[in-house]
């Protein structure tokens, strides 16, 4: 196991020295020059000096490789830069906006988890009658809606049942949390909405790929009722296939989370990174790019790790 | 759902291949899948709804009572006989521009979903038969695009090289390679193992001749079964990269970026929000229902159980 562990974790190794490849090339490809782009609005705009200056601070008038080499640097050691527009270090902008995301993530899928489970269940247990024709179709549609339309319809329909209801400031967690829920549980839950139909379908099809199994059989020849056969054989055993879907899921959440905030106007990383994007503020773009994708990527790892020590047949 | 497709596509198909007939193979499995497809009333109900959309977008220039730009005097008009589904904060034509909405959806869609299906599926066909040090060179690029959620990367792409049409579907070709490569290397992988292969190669075939003639056709199910459901997710991607000022411009129409600017007087008119998310559910749904009933006919294995 620990073996296991060792040669995952390593294998992160070249996918994010990727990962960083890939996000700086993007700023390098950034058509135009990011010197124009900073001093667009400014006084010394035209003014050479200035740009030379500007140009050998950012280490623009080094080659490329060198400049990678030294951005990777930075990275390595917690340095993602310093934002063109605030002036302050990007990791700290980042970090003082993740409690935001960890709580809207974590509340969504511990809803989509607490909802979809049971409903999988029922559609298994019921398969080929209407209740499971109605969830099955049901689930189709949850993930034909686009979750930043169910989420604008949220905020409409707020604001046509609380006329005159003005635009709620956000509180943290620690400062308030009953003013924070009230905040942030609608916003999670419409959140939830986009994992939760495929959460519904995985349980259904692991359940009933369950069923057909011999230990059920067993389980019922020996005369357990049936409801111990579900609810302790069975679903312990789907309960597997659904962590992994979920941990394929966290990737939807990722993007989802982005609208949910713009639209719900929580100041989380999502918001910041459409923020920068609109100013040009590249340090930003690029530090919250590559700290979303190595969130992701070490999430998925998670899930992965959690799958080898709950069914031992992964590991090998 | 989508990366779920299995290695283990059904029995190769291109028994006539090696004996020199490569057509007679494909036909007619072609109108056998037709005839189950009719039988399906969630395929037929799938195919309908993309068949309209489709056609919305085809002839929208025919269709389109108005000009989906022209400005009109009457601001936030309630659906009625003249403007069907009512007009904008400009006053424009809605059902107008709903029309030439579609006509981006489907563009940036099948252009991004085509170039994707075509360099993901020959990455993945090299890798798979030639395997190797191919095999980890090119994986390993994948799994680089991997490592980040979709949108994000689409966004990191509409960022670095700004809005419009071509950097969409860009943005979306990049973020879908990886998907196709993963199924049609691990297609491959099984395909490559059937006495079929070695037959053809013992029978002097070159490499090409033996990926495009003997293996392509044995993945081609699991290649039309991801792109149909790569189509919805395309359609919705498109749409939230306009709906965040990102991906198609105003004034030009487009489902996202209507539902955006919806947002400022959607209180004064709902009609603005619910139309144009409405439009983006059926074209999405239309292609996962036809996506579910073409893999459980291509699948037989998951038939039923999705």
């Amino acid at each position: 196991m620990r073996r296991y562990i060792a040669v995952r974790v390593a294998s992160l190794i070249p996918i994010l020295f990727g990962v960083s490849l890939l996000v700086f090339a993007m700023q390098a490809l950034v058509p135009g020059d990011i010197v124009d782009i900073m001093m667009g609005g400014d006084q010394a705009f035209g003014d050479k000096n200035a740009e030379a200056r500007l140009r050998s601070q950012l280490n623009l008038d080094r080659p490329v490789p060198e400049r990678y080499v030294f951005w990777l640097g930075g990275m390595l050691r917690g340095d993602l830069g310093t934002s063109f527009v605030s002036g302050k270090p990007v990791l700290g902008e980042i970090l003082r906006r993740l409690p935001v995301n960890l709580e809207l993530a974590a509340l969504a899928i511990t809803m989509a988890l607490c909802l979809g489970i049971p409903i999988g269940t029922l559609s298994a247990i019921r398969r080929g009658t209407w209740t499971d024709a109605g969830i099955r179709f049901g689930s189709v549609l949850g993930y034909s809606v686009p979750n930043f339309w169910v989420a604008t319809l949220t905020v409409l329909a707020g604001s046509l049942l609380w006329p005159g209801m003005p635009i709620l400031q956000y509180v943290p967690f620690t400062e308030s949390p009953s003013r924070n829920l009230t905040l942030v549980l609608i916003p999670s839950f419409v959140l939830s909405l986009t994992v939760l139909p495929l959460i519904v379908r995985m349980t259904r099809a692991s359940v009933l790929e369950n069923l057909r199994l011999d230990y059920v059989r067993t389980a019922r020849s020996k005369g357990l009722p049936e409801r111990r056969v579900v609810y302790r054989h069975v679903l312990a055993n789907s309960l597997i296939a659904v962590l992994n879907v979920t941990g394929v899921q966290i990737g939807v959440l990722i993007g989802g989370l982005v609208l949910t905030e713009e639209i719900f106007i929580l100041p989380g990383i999502g918001r910041l990174l459409l923020e920068s994007i609109q100013k040009r503020d590249f340090p930003v773009i690029t530090g919250a790019t590559l700290f979303l994708a190595t969130v992701f990527v070490t999430m998925n790892l998670v899930v992965d790790l959690l799958h080898a020590v709950l069914d031992p047949r992964v590991r090998r | 759902m989508p990366s779920s497709t299995p290695a283990s596509v059904a029995e190769p198909v291109a028994v006539g291949l090696a004996a020199g007939d490569p057509a007679t193979a494909p036909r007619r499995p072609a109108r056998d899948l037709w005839r189950q497809l009719w039988r399906r009333k969630t395929a037929v109900l799938g195919l309908a709804l993309a068949a309209v959309v489709l056609l919305g977008a085809l002839l929208a220039p025919w269709l389109a009572p108005e000009d989906p730009l022209a400005m009109g005097p009457r601001r936030f008009a309630a659906p009625s006989a003249s403007a069907w589904l009512g007009t904008d904060q400009f006053g424009r034509d809605l059902l107008s521009r709903l029309l030439y909405g579609a006509r981006v959806s489907m563009v940036v869609s099948f252009a991004a979903v085509g170039m994707a299906t075509l360099i993901g599926s020959t990455m993945g066909l090299c890798a798979g038969y030639f395997g190797g040090r191919v095999d980890l060179l090119l994986m390993r690029g994948v799994d680089v695009l991997m490592a980040f959620p979709t949108l994000l990367l689409a966004l990191a792409v509409m960022a670095t090289f700004g809005g419009g049409l071509r950097n969409l579907v860009l943005a979306i070709t990049l973020a879908y390679i990886p998907i196709f490569s993963r199924v049609v290397r691990g297609s491959a992988l099984s395909v490559k193992q059937h006495e079929f292969v070695e037959a053809s190669r013992a029978l002097g075939a070159r490499d090409g001749r033996i990926m495009l003639r003997a293996v392509l056709p044995n993945v081609l199910a699991p290649i039309i079964v991801q792109a149909t459901f790569n189509l919805s997710t395309a359609i919705m991607i498109e749409a939230a990269l306009s709906f965040l000022g990102l991906g198609v411009q105003p004034p030009a129409a487009s489902w996202g970026n209507m539902l955006s600017e919806a947002r400022n007087f959607m209180e004064l008119d709902p009609w603005l929000a619910f139309a144009p998310g409405g439009a983006i559910t059926l074209a999405v749904l239309g292609f996962n229902l036809f996506g579910d009933a073409l893999r459980d006919i291509l699948d037989p294995r998951l038939a039923g159980e999705g």
